[in-house]
């Protein structure tokens, strides 16, 4: 559980009121991991780059990406094409949330690499639960790679 | 003035001009006559009834001969010394004309001679001698045919031509004695023409001539001669008409009648080809000369004779009158087909096309083209035949090569061609042209000339254009519509979810610190979110029977009603309802849209049970169909037992979102039948309903069973 602590959720995401709800619901769910956001694919690059304003300090390598599709600048695919081809980058675990259901996103997402393609919940419990799920799955069922 | 001057002047020319020409078809008709007697005495000499010389049988064979032939006085036979042997009748038996001058020619040159106009003997009357020596075997004259021909033609050409008032005809003798004069108003026969010297200085080396001079009557005439060569004299014909009228304009009927002139002559002629070969082939002969004379062109023609004029006897007058009504026949056919050939150049003409002929020999030259070449492009008929090459100059460019290449191919092997192609108007704008044309060939096979027609096709050309335009236009304003509302109602999605979640926020974390008021508006808030969410979903559904359709494929409605019986199970209990399906066709469908479609109607049919009777559905097919496609369509009809609803809401129920009850009493958003509809019209089929309010509604979907391969709507996947 100690390392679980330590274990940093990254979110990509451009809507405030998704990160509010977002980190609400990691709260809910009782989740003492750390949430980081960014608010767009450039941003996410320069994180996991640490460049512009990011470093070893403020940006911790994450545990976890959550990776909205949509976003201004450079959108999700972008970015997760980004990452999935580089070496160091692509151990990383990326799971997908976005209102999209198209069938072509969702192919193309696992097509890259995704470990997991999750429609954004209507009602605000269902989030809950995902974030549940979540950190369950990942921080305590699998073993992840340092 | 001076053009009144002039226009006097030219119609006496003319005048002058036209009195001769009377006058020289007067001539021809005496020379016509005098030919007609050198046939007919050139064929008496070869009868053996003159040759053999017995007065008895040669009497009365000239006897029998003479009233066929009233232009002739009298027919006879004399000896080498001038005296009688045989004659038809008038003659003095005890005539002798060894002294007469044209007596003496024909004993010298063994031929036949026309004697001078003499006055008869015997009546007084003007006659024309003839004769023709008849040779023995050493070349010894035999006998003579003698033949006197009546001056009496001109009473009848005369009064058939119709002349103007006071215009004459006249015969003069060589020392200008009046011997036949049209009209015989007064005795001026035997009289003598006033001015004889002024005649003979008129007439030029042809023996024709035109001079003004006071007639034997004091009347002032423009006379026309012309000298007739007979006999040792001569004679002149001539035609006077009055100078006033000469002189004053230029009048149709100084021509008198010309065809009739000609005409008597021809009659003659044929009188006179008709006994010469008497014995055996006068009517083949005739009927030759008739012909000739029809081949001649010459229809208006009629041989003018009745049973009482030159031919007296009854099968001569008859081909005469066969001669008439086979003429007439002619003329009618003829006159038909001038009136075909007016109505056909006027439909030619009249038509919103350019028609033409084009040469085979040289194919750049126009040989006729219809007026409208000039509504069309611009160019007089003229204008365009005389500019050789103008249609393949005026071509557009991107068309040239390719019309040419296929006009020559064609036209080359024979076969009609239809081409289309831009041609430039005079003013250099551009008309699209429909060209269709073929080679014509006679009846033999020969290829005479390219035939065509040109219809200018520009307007179709625009209307089909902006028709194009129009429908590009209208698909992507139609995909734009729909790509509207499946974006929109994706977008609605997102502030929708936020207002859900955060209101589903508001009332768990902050429920118990809000009055119940408060907590009243939140949940009518929530509940709003919601419906608007199904709303959305509706829409989405909706419209992504378009933008999420599935091609076609043999669909078994069979298996589609079990499916739908499985998927509504739930409500079919707790209706406590009865779903009983008939046999159902396979046909090419969507299959997702038509398990979509029959959920629709059968959850409806369920949905609007009446309290207390336990829906009963029946999905069953017209085993005869009466629509207009016949076995091409099947009608499947979906009948209850529910509510019904009066048929007046028939037009609002497929729209969406028409409801005709209370979300209170039934829920749903009225989306169900306005989905149903735009499945069976993307599947090209129709869905109507019949109902009655508290007995049930049907229901009824036709839908082809082959769609013709062309679905309604777009499968593009958004």
């Amino acid at each position: 559980m100690n390392t679980n602590r330590s274990i940093v959720i990254l979110m990509a995401e451009d809507d405030p009121d998704d990160r509010l709800l977002t980190k609400d619901a990691l709260a809910e769910a009782h989740l003492a991991n750390t949430l980081i956001f960014v608010e767009d694919g450039e941003e996410l690059m320069d994180y996991l780059y640490r460049k512009g304003g990011y470093n070893e300090e403020n940006a911790p390598r994450p545990g976890l990406i959550l990776l909205d599709l949509n976003m201004p600048r450079k959108d999700g695919r972008e970015a997760l094409e980004e990452i999935k081809a580089d070496p160091d980058l692509r151990s990383i675990p990326v799971v997908v949330l976005t209102t999209s259901k198209a069938e072509e996103d969702i192919l193309r997402s696992y097509d890259l690499g995704v470990s997991g393609y999750i429609t954004k919940p209507v009602q605000f419990e269902r989030l809950i639960q995902v974030m549940q799920a979540l950190g369950r799955y990942w921080f305590e069922i699998v073993e992840l790679p340092h | 003035m001076y053009t009144g001057l002039e226009e006097r002047r030219a119609a006496a020319d003319r005048a002058q001009e036209e009195a001769l020409r009377v006058a020289l078809l007067a001539k021809s008709n005496q020379m016509a006559l005098i030919e007609g007697a050198r046939q007919l005495i050139t064929a008496l000499t070869q009868l053996p009834e003159i040759q053999d010389s017995d007065p008895q049988m040669c009497s009365a064979f000239l006897s029998e001969l003479l009233p066929l032939y009233p232009d002739y006085a009298d027919l006879g036979l004399v000896t080498p010394d001038g005296n009688l042997i045989c004659h038809s009748g008038f003659f003095d038996a005890g005539l002798n004309i060894a002294d007469r001058p044209y007596f003496v020619d024909g004993l010298r040159t063994g031929e036949f001679v026309t004697g001078d106009f003499v006055i008869s003997r015997i009546d007084g009357n003007i006659i024309l001698p003839f004769v023709h020596p008849i040779l023995d075997k050493n070349g010894e004259v035999q006998a003579v045919v003698l033949a006197t021909q009546k001056l009496n033609w001109l009473e009848g050409v005369g009064s058939q031509a119709n002349i103007p008032d006071e215009a004459v005809f006249l015969v003069l003798d060589h020392q200008g004695q009046i011997l036949s004069r049209y009209p015989q108003t007064g005795d001026w026969i035997g009289e003598s023409f006033p001015d004889m010297a002024a005649v003979r200085s008129a007439v030029d080396a042809s023996g024709n001539g035109v001079a003004v001079l006071t007639g034997e009557d004091g009347i002032q005439r423009l006379y026309a001669f012309s000298f007739l060569d007979i006999g040792r004299n001569g004679a002149y014909i001539s035609y006077g008409i009055p100078t006033e009228l000469a002189y004053r304009s230029v009048n149709r009927n100084l021509l008198t009648n010309l065809a009739t002139l000609s005409l008597i002559t021809l009659v003659s002629l044929l009188a006179a080809w008709l006994i010469a070969d008497y014995t055996i082939l006068r009517k083949v002969h005739a009927l030759v000369a008739a012909t000739q004379r029809l081949a001649e062109g010459d229809l208006g023609a009629r041989t003018g004779l009745t049973p009482s004029d030159v031919f007296a006897a009854g099968e001569l007058s008859q081909l005469a009158r066969s001669f008439d009504q086979m003429a007439a026949a002619l003329q009618e056919r003829d006159t038909k087909l001038r009136q075909a050939e007016a109505q056909y150049r006027m439909l030619v003409e009249q038509i919103p096309a350019i028609t033409y002929v084009v040469s085979l020999e040289n194919p750049t030259e126009t040989l006729y083209i219809s007026p409208q070449v000039e509504n069309i492009l611009g160019y007089a008929p003229q204008e365009w035949m005389s500019q050789k090459g103008i249609w393949g100059s005026h071509l557009h460019p991107d068309d040239r090569f390719r019309v040419l290449d296929e006009y020559h191919k064609m036209v080359n092997e024979g076969i009609p061609y239809r081409l289309e192609y831009r041609l430039y108007n005079r003013h250099g704008e551009i008309r699209w042209i429909q060209d269709a044309g073929n080679i014509v060939k006679d009846s033999t096979g020969t290829a005479l000339f390219l035939q065509g027609i040109m219809v200018d096709i520009t307007e179709l050309k625009q209307t089909e254009a902006a028709l194009k335009k129009y429908a590009v236009e209208l698909e992507r304003s139609n995909r734009e519509l729909q790509d509207f509302a499946y974006i929109a109602s994706h977008d609605l999605q997102e502030p929708l979810r936020k207002i859900q979640a955060f209101g589903e926020r508001l009332q768990i974390k902050y429920g118990s610190s809000i009055d119940p008021g408060g907590r009243d508006y939140i949940e009518r808030m929530c509940s709003s979110a919601n419906r608007m969410q199904t709303l959305i979903n509706d829409l989405l559904s909706y419209s992504r029977i378009t933008t999420r359709a599935n091609p076609f494929a043999q669909v078994d409605l069979n298996k589609v009603m079990r499916d739908v019986q499985e998927e509504l199970e739930h409500q079919i209990s707790r209706t406590n309802g009865w779903v009983e399906v008939g046999n159902l066709p396979v046909i090419e469908a969507d299959r997702t849209q038509m398990q979509q479609l029959f959920r629709n109607l059968i959850s409806n049919a369920l949905k609007f049970n009446r309290p207390g009777v336990p829906p009963h559905v029946k999905v069953f097919i017209d085993e005869n169909p009466e629509t207009p496609e016949g076995n091409s369509t099947v009608s499947i009809y979906v009948s209850d037992n529910g509510i019904g609803f009066d048929e007046k809401y028939l037009d609002r129920i497929f729209l969406p979102f028409q409801r005709l009850h209370g979300h209170t009493v039934y829920d749903g958003s009225g989306i169900g039948l306005a989905i149903s509809r735009k499945i069976v019209e993307r599947h090209n089929g129709r869905i109507t309903a019949r109902s009655t309010p508290g007995v049930g509604s049907t229901f009824i979907i036709t839908l082809p069973i082959h769609p013709s391969g062309h679905e309604n709507g777009d499968t593009n996947e958004h």
